[in-house]
């Protein structure tokens, strides 16, 4: 929130330079949005707000509706996304992290940008499908060429690009691999076997620790690459809104989307420490 | 690998520096396939792909290099502050390094552009500052791992002033590679950036000046024949994020 402010005071334009009838409506707008107050000022207004769960409204995209309710329609989709994404993550990584050759393959294709996956996973898939339907092989299908609609296939393939771009998946197999090594020589492991008890879950209970502290680690790379994922597939949520809030100069959505992507992130490391504390007795503090 | 989209991108940005024609229009060779006088040959306006692929490797030097500064100076101030001097400095520094950790690299590149427009300057600052808060994890981790050490105990016996063993043996010395690797990611990151902007509709550096985003962009929003046009740019962003993954000494 204070960034935005401070990047509103040093921006060159403001918000109302994007509004067809600027001029006009400039003194009644700067005044009601506080755009000619001096920046502590505004600074201080604009924390109180957001302290007390006020966001304002948007200016552009959706002029007059107010924020909160904006971040609370498109939040929970994008959330659902993120969260498909980590799960996805979790099962290709453990899965992966058994075996040399392909964890060293989803390394490699982990290590793409979302941006690079984003583009070939769409313009591939739509070349290939305009290229077979013009030659008459299949029917349009019902997802294809309709941008407004969050057909699922388009969501299978969004949570799909997420879970494997910008390192993500990369990281959950090289975290389980290094620690699963460990943990099968640890004297617990090892005094469990001894008593010819199944060590599967006990591995797989102490590996949800490392992994889920590597994923709290990846979600801010996934919620940025949420933005290109939903623009790029057609899909409406929080990405898709930050992306018209930035190009229509909406501060006040914009603010209100970092506050959530920052919201999140800290949430998700909280998760990681409850899920750490839950699990292994030593964070605890009771040995 | 690494090492070796290192070098290609360095190939190219030495070409890009004496490579003539980038920004020539020709009509008459637009969307020309690849051949023995253009060896990449031409995007729609007939300018050749690889002259352009060079110079585009060179446009965001700065930027890169203004990013891995931004990160370098700013993510050792944060560690340093925290575990060599503590208290409230050490405070205010791990609240900056949690906030700016919990923004998203390109949240935080988007907020920038929108204050700064698609400058490479904003790129800088976004990828510098996006990357500085895991630098200076590593590094207040290695300086608190190191500040009871017996040789900087030894040093301090020697009388050594407390700021060359900060300076030369904590940071340049024990967290040089990290700050390598750091600053090496930051740098790669403004070319990620850049191309994500692109791709996300021009936020990018803008035409006519060539980068790997908008020439990936461009390429793919006006189609035509030329595969190269598109490929090239988007293997060199590839490339970029390879070689921003490789550090001296580090397989």
């Amino acid at each position: 929130m204070v960034l935005v402010q401070c990047l509103l005071a040093l921006a060159p334009g403001d918000a109302i330079d994007t509004l067809p009838n600027a001029d006009e409506l400039r003194p009644l707008l700067e005044a009601e949005w506080g755009l000619d107050e001096p920046l502590p000022a505004r600074l201080s207004r604009a924390l109180g707000r957001a302290l007390g769960g006020e966001l304002g409204h948007s200016l552009t995209v959706r002029p007059g509706s107010p924020v909160r309710d904006l971040l609370g329609h498109a939040g929970g989709d994008s959330l659902l996304r993120v969260a498909a994404a980590a799960g996805i993550a979790v099962v290709l990584g453990f899965s992966l992290s058994r075996h040399a050759t392909m964890r060293r393959g989803a390394e490699l294709l982990s290590a793409l940008p979302a941006v690079v996956l984003a583009l070939v996973a769409v313009h591939g898939i739509n070349a290939g499908t305009f290229a077979c339907v013009e030659r008459g092989w299949i029917a349009r299908p019902a997802w294809f060429a309709l941008p407004a609609e969050d057909h699922p296939v388009r969501m299978l393939l969004a949570v799909a690009i997420l879970a494997v771009s910008s390192g993500n998946l990369a990281q959950v197999a090289a975290t389980a691999r290094a620690d699963l090594d460990a943990l099968r020589a640890a004297p617990f492991v090892e005094a469990e076997r001894a008593r010819a008890g199944g060590v599967s879950s006990l591995l797989a209970r102490h590996l949800l620790v490392p992994v889920t502290r590597a994923l709290a680690g990846q979600v801010a790379v996934l919620l940025g690459s949420l933005v290109v994922v939903e623009h790029g597939l057609g899909l409406g949520g929080a990405g898709a809104l930050l992306f018209h809030a930035v190009r229509l100069r909406d501060w006040p959505l914009a603010a209100g989307l970092a506050a959530l992507a920052g919201a999140t992130v800290a949430a998700a490391r909280l998760a990681a420490e409850l899920v750490e504390v839950l699990i292994d007795p030593r964070a605890r503090g009771t040995g | 690998m690494r090492l070796a989209a290192l070098a290609t991108l360095v190939a190219l940005a030495l070409a890009g520096v004496v490579t003539p024609g980038a920004l020539v229009v020709d009509a008459a060779r637009a969307d020309a396939l690849p051949s023995a006088q253009l060896w990449l040959g031409a995007d729609h306006l007939g300018r050749p792909v690889l002259a352009r692929l060079a110079v585009a490797s060179t446009t965001l030097f700065p930027a890169a290099l203004g990013a891995a500064l931004i990160c370098a100076l700013g993510g050792v101030s944060l560690g340093v502050l925290d575990a060599w001097f503590g208290g409230a400095p050490g405070a205010l520094a791990r609240i900056a390094r949690g906030s700016l950790a919990a923004l998203p690299r390109l949240v935080l590149a988007l907020l920038l552009v929108m204050g700064l427009g698609g400058s490479p300057l904003a790129m800088a600052l976004a990828s510098g500052l996006a990357f500085a808060p895991a630098l200076a994890d590593a590094v207040a981790d290695r300086i608190g791992e190191l500040n009871r050490a017996e040789f900087v105990v030894a040093a301090r016996g020697q009388g050594i002033p407390d700021a060359r063993i900060l300076a030369y043996h904590l940071v340049y010395v024990a967290c040089g590679p990290a700050i390598v690797r750091g600053a090496g990611a930051a740098a790669g990151g403004v070319v990620v950036l850049d191309a994500t902007l692109a791709y996300l509709g021009g936020l990018g550096v803008a035409e006519p000046t060539p980068t790997f985003g908008n020439m990936l962009a461009l390429a793919i929003t006006w189609g035509g024949d030329n595969v190269a046009a598109w490929a090239a740019p988007g293997l060199c962003v590839v490339l970029a994020s390879l070689a921003s993954a490789w550090t001296p000494g580090r397989r």
